[in-house]
């Protein structure tokens, strides 16, 4: 039998030597390319980096009153003033961030973890199961969110981060799984997961393997934006005052709780300017970071 | 007679919707033998790909199985349960699709895809899965096996993605090969090169393919054996020989006449008139009757059996229902 000589095959295209190029590879080659992004990245990066750094750089205990330093303007000793207990506003602004970083993040992860569980379940089985997915989902829709969130907290009375954490988690997951859904119903009928099942994989296998890498760009993208979300939510339901107590620990949110103060919104505006302005700046990076993202992983966009 | 390692009997799949039960294949019968190549051919919407799936058991949603066996190798694939269907998929019976540019996965590395299956049914480590799609690409005539692995589907040409499908589906040695209109996609030097490395492959595996295509020309470069397929039943199985020399069902002899010849000066190039019924509207006689230039009275009120005109050749075609009864006299 005749072997069959290399040369007979098409070579393949010039770029196609320039090493492997994952997708993955390819969406971060274009992310570095968005300045905005980019910028994003390094922000929040740094928001990170000082809230995590928060003992290091705090030179006063966040939770510590001290009541012969109440309401004290910004000096030397404390960066920007005290609080109306005496408390270092610097202080709790670092530490603040940790809360506010950690609420969206494990947060967003949570929602993306249900949503898309339940998004991918729905979309690839179908029948009854997408029905009944899509029913909870529909029904979770039409409350309002922060009502919703509202509701709960007041019923589990004393909230923690934790808690605050599973409300979002749990009443904010429909948006995904309905976005996860849609994704995988139409990456279901692709050729590729019907070669997938030729060749003798499960169902199992199929999602976590031929279907979830294909939605994953989708989901981060979602993930990104929802922690921003979450920040935004965290900092409302605070300054609303059903956030995390202020006692227990320093949030972005409950630090703006202070403004709703008349005098205080206008004359000691280094209560609240500081941490309304990390909210802002950290939504604004995640939301740029999230639109980089998904300039990145858009197929069109491929053969730039 | 060489031993039968496919036997697919009075198979109907239907498509079963709210208002009606849509006959995609109304009993069909054919076998294959071992290392035989049996071609199944058709116009578009005949069925072909249905009862390929229906033999995988990965008939799309609303379709089912409503009757008939499909016996491999002495069992019948369809008491079988999806758990048991796992291992025969790929590992016995293996699949290549037409569109080789989406039957990868965009996101994964070639070598991941390829090692899927050999994990998965030969129970080997990762080094010695990777080795063996090393040798596979090899096999099937890919240069610098060791890059391709890890590069991405995007990166390669329809042919090799073709080849690389090819081997994927080999890789686990299959007894049976269904081929599902492979070289469709491709063009025509691409073609033949495809269809040349099936062939090595089959007699070195010493596989049987079941090769669904609607072009003859790979019909004739490829199959042993015929069969014919009209909305959802068989008009006609013969050897390929027999075929190509004696159609006799007036459906084939149209294929045949479709098919530009260089011999013979042609103003027009012949084409069947009319379509493929769709299965919800199917004739009450022969169901090729209404596009049939020789149509004749009682074919448009009953339907004509499969007659045998000569040994291992069978017309679905009251033409030649005289001549069965004249070969048995």
């Amino acid at each position: 039998m005749p072997a069959i000589s290399p040369d007979t095959v098409v070579s393949p295209l010039p770029n196609a030597r320039k090493k492997h190029q994952s997708v993955w590879q390819l969406a971060v080659r274009r992310f570095m390319k968005n300045k905005l992004a980019v910028v994003g990245l390094i922000t929040l990066f740094l928001i990170v980096l000082i809230s995590v750094a928060a003992p290091f750089i705090a030179t006063y205990d966040p939770n510590k009153p001290d009541i012969y330093n109440i309401d004290g303007e910004p000096d030397d000793q404390h960066l920007l003033g005290t609080d109306d207990v005496g408390r270092d506003v610097f202080a709790r602004l670092l530490y603040g961030g940790r809360i506010s970083l950690l609420v969206g993040l494990v947060s967003s992860i949570m929602i993306v973890l249900i949503g898309g569980f339940l998004g991918a379940i729905a979309g690839y089985y179908g029948k009854w199961i997408d029905s009944l997915i899509m029913r909870m989902v529909d029904i979770l829709l039409v409350l309002p969110t922060l009502l919703l969130m509202l509701f709960v907290v007041t019923i589990m009375q004393k909230t923690t981060i934790w808690s605050l954490i599973a409300v979002f988690g749990l009443t904010s997951w429909p948006v995904t799984a309905r976005l996860v859904r849609g994704e995988v119903l139409s990456i279901r009928e692709r050729e590729y997961v019907l070669s997938a099942k030729a060749i003798g994989c499960s169902d199992l296998r199929i999602i976590m393997k031929h279907v979830l890498p294909n939605v994953l760009p989708t989901i981060i993208v979602n993930a990104t934006l929802l922690m921003a979300t979450m920040i935004l939510a965290e900092s409302g339901l605070s300054y609303l005052g059903f956030g995390v107590a202020p006692e227990i620990t320093p949030t972005w949110g409950n630090m703006l709780h202070a403004a709703s103060n008349v005098t205080v919104l206008t004359d000691q505006p280094w209560l609240w300017i500081p941490p309304g302005l990390m909210v802002v700046l950290t939504v604004l990076s995640i939301n740029f970071i999230g639109d980089g993202l998904r300039d990145a992983f858009d197929i069109k966009s491929t053969r730039r | 007679m060489a031993d039968t390692l496919l036997e697919v009997k009075g198979l109907k799949t239907q498509f079963i919707s709210d208002k009606s039960r849509i006959p995609a294949v109304d009993g069909v019968d054919f076998n294959i033998h071992r290392g035989e190549t049996l071609a199944l051919v058709g116009e578009s919407g005949c069925g072909k790909s249905i009862t390929s799936l229906s033999i995988m058991r990965l008939i799309p949603e609303n379709g089912k199985i409503v009757e008939g066996k499909i016996v491999f190798e002495g069992e019948d694939l369809t008491k079988k349960s999806e758990e048991e269907m796992y291992h025969i998929r790929g590992n016995d019976i293996a699949m290549i699709f037409q569109e080789p540019m989406t039957s990868l996965n965009p996101v994964l590395s070639i070598g991941e895809q390829l090692t899927e299956g050999i994990i998965l049914h030969q129970k080997l480590t990762k080094q010695q899965a990777r080795s063996r799609a090393i040798e596979m690409l090899k096999l099937v005539g890919i240069p610098r096996a060791e890059e391709i692995m890890d590069e991405y589907p995007h990166q390669l040409s329809g042919g090799m993605r073709q080849r690389i499908m090819i081997a994927m589906a080999m890789s686990s040695n299959p007894k049976l090969l269904i081929a599902d209109e492979p070289t469709t996609a491709l063009d025509v030097t691409i073609q033949a090169q495809i269809l040349e490395l099936m062939k090595e492959l089959k007699e070195k595996f010493d596989t049987s393919i079941l090769l669904i295509t609607h072009d003859l020309g790979v019909v004739a470069e490829m199959a042993d054996r015929v069969v014919v397929m009209y909305a959802g039943q068989v008009v006609e199985e013969a050897d390929v020989h027999t075929l190509f020399e004696k159609p006799a069902h007036p459906y084939t002899e149209g294929l045949m006449k479709s098919v530009p010849t260089l011999e013979k000066e042609q103003k027009r190039l012949y084409s069947i008139r009319g379509i493929v019924p769709s299965p919800d509207e199917f004739p009450k006689g022969c169901r090729f009757a209404p596009r049939c230039d020789q149509a004749m009275e009682e074919c448009l009120h009953a339907q004509p059996d499969l007659y045998e005109i000569d040994a291992g050749h069978v017309v679905r075609c009251f033409l030649h229902k005289t001549k069965e009864r004249e070969a048995k006299a």
